[in-house]
């Protein structure tokens, strides 16, 4: 059900008994933006709602088929310049890799940065086979190397932006505007700082937790990176920063599905036929 | 549309022209070497790290890299003694010293 007690944008002085008596046109009449959807408190991985914008992001299955169709049109290319080795994909690196890549559309993100409350006290910020968010093509040696780039370059051009790592590029406009800007994810991710701070972590951002250099310079995962993504998952939950960055994502997606909707409606991911 | 691919071309102009001419031939695209100053940017580590936003592919030699962070961004580094690999976003690797020959944001 529609709890508009939730609705924080739009008209200045419309409170929910304004709209029961006016009901939903005079939103329309004042010019308001998409009103934002309910803001729910999100305590696990499980609970993270899809996005507006997921059902046009490429599926598991359209990845999978992109980088097959791009392995292929490399082969083709090597074929036409006299090698006959073949480049490969190994297909369970592939399938790990491409099943990180969906599933991080709600683990890591640009407005909540890492969330992942069961992994966290385990692996920090990073996966439980951090080595399969990576995927290396298997190029025999008897295929020559400039060869070999000439031809992925020749393959990339082909399928015009089609990629196994494409996600929102993949949108018209490169998808819908972050929300990381708007006073709703700034205030949420002040209060998550604050949160922190009593932990004695200082971070801007949940995203500058997340990207930290010393996670990445690191080998393996250090006890600092286990203490800063546990904290950071407590501060989450006991400021429902996902619910509360979500919610402003969400309508912004929504601005953008309904402005783009035909286009969206018209994507395929469909590899080009050549002809 | 993620932080790094807003940055404007007035910008990364004048960045280039402080941090230096380096040998990059971007495929029509508009990949640009930026200021190591975001995390947000694909890092390539090594004695001279340098950073890298917005969508396309450069064509470059960054030489004695030993890694990289790739901020918000996921693409594809090719590295001449190691090959090509696809990076998701807020990944991170260390690697054996290498050349760098070509990276792709998309």
């Amino acid at each position: 059900m529609l709890d508009v007690s939730r609705w924080r944008w739009g008209c200045s002085g419309i409170t929910p008994s304004t709209l029961s008596v006016a009901g939903v046109l005079l939103v329309t009449a004042c010019g308001a933006s998409s009103p934002a959807p309910a803001v729910e408190r999100i305590s696990a991985l499980s609970q993270v709602p899809d996005r507006p914008i997921s059902r046009y992001l490429p599926a598991k299955q359209q990845l999978l088929s992109i980088q097959r169709q791009q392995t292929l049109a490399i082969n083709e290319c090597l074929r036409s310049r006299g090698i006959t080795a073949k480049v490969s994909d190994d297909p369970v690196s592939l399938n790990k890799f491409v099943d990180i890549l969906v599933s991080d559309r709600k683990v890591r993100t640009d407005i909540y940065g890492l969330f992942d409350p069961e992994s966290a006290p385990h692996y920090g910020y990073a996966s439980p086979d951090e080595s399969a968010r990576r995927f290396q093509p298997t190029v025999p040696a008897a295929v020559p190397t400039q060869q070999f780039h000439e031809c992925w370059q020749e393959a990339e051009d082909f399928g015009r932006g089609l990629s196994v790592v494409m996600e929102e590029s993949g949108l018209p406009e490169g998808g819908p505007e972050s929300a990381t800007e708007t006073d709703e994810v700034q205030a949420a991710w002040k209060e998550w700082a604050e949160c922190m701070d009593k932990f004695g972590f200082a971070y801007r951002s949940p995203v500058d937790a997340l990207r930290d250099r010393a996670w990445a310079l690191d080998e393996g995962v250090s006890t600092l990176e286990i203490k800063v993504a546990t904290a950071d998952m407590s501060c989450k939950r006991a400021t429902n920063l996902v619910g509360k960055t979500l919610a402003a994502q969400m309508r912004l997606d929504e601005e953008y599905v309904k402005a783009k909707g035909d286009e969206l409606e018209g994507l395929t991911y469909e590899w080009p036929t050549p002809s | 549309m993620s932080a790094p691919r807003r940055v404007t071309t007035a910008i990364v102009a004048a960045l280039l022209a402080i941090v230096g001419a380096i040998a990059v031939s971007p495929a029509a695209s508009a990949i640009s070497r930026v200021s190591c100053s975001n995390n947000s940017y694909l890092w390539i580590f090594s004695n001279q790290t340098t950073c890298w936003a917005n969508a396309g592919t450069a064509n470059v030699n960054l030489y004695s890299t030993h890694g990289y962070s790739s901020g918000n961004n996921a693409g594809r580094v090719v590295r001449n003694a190691a090959g090509s690999y696809y990076f998701s976003k807020y990944t991170s690797d260390n690697w054996t010293i290498d050349r760098v020959i070509q990276i792709t944001i998309y």
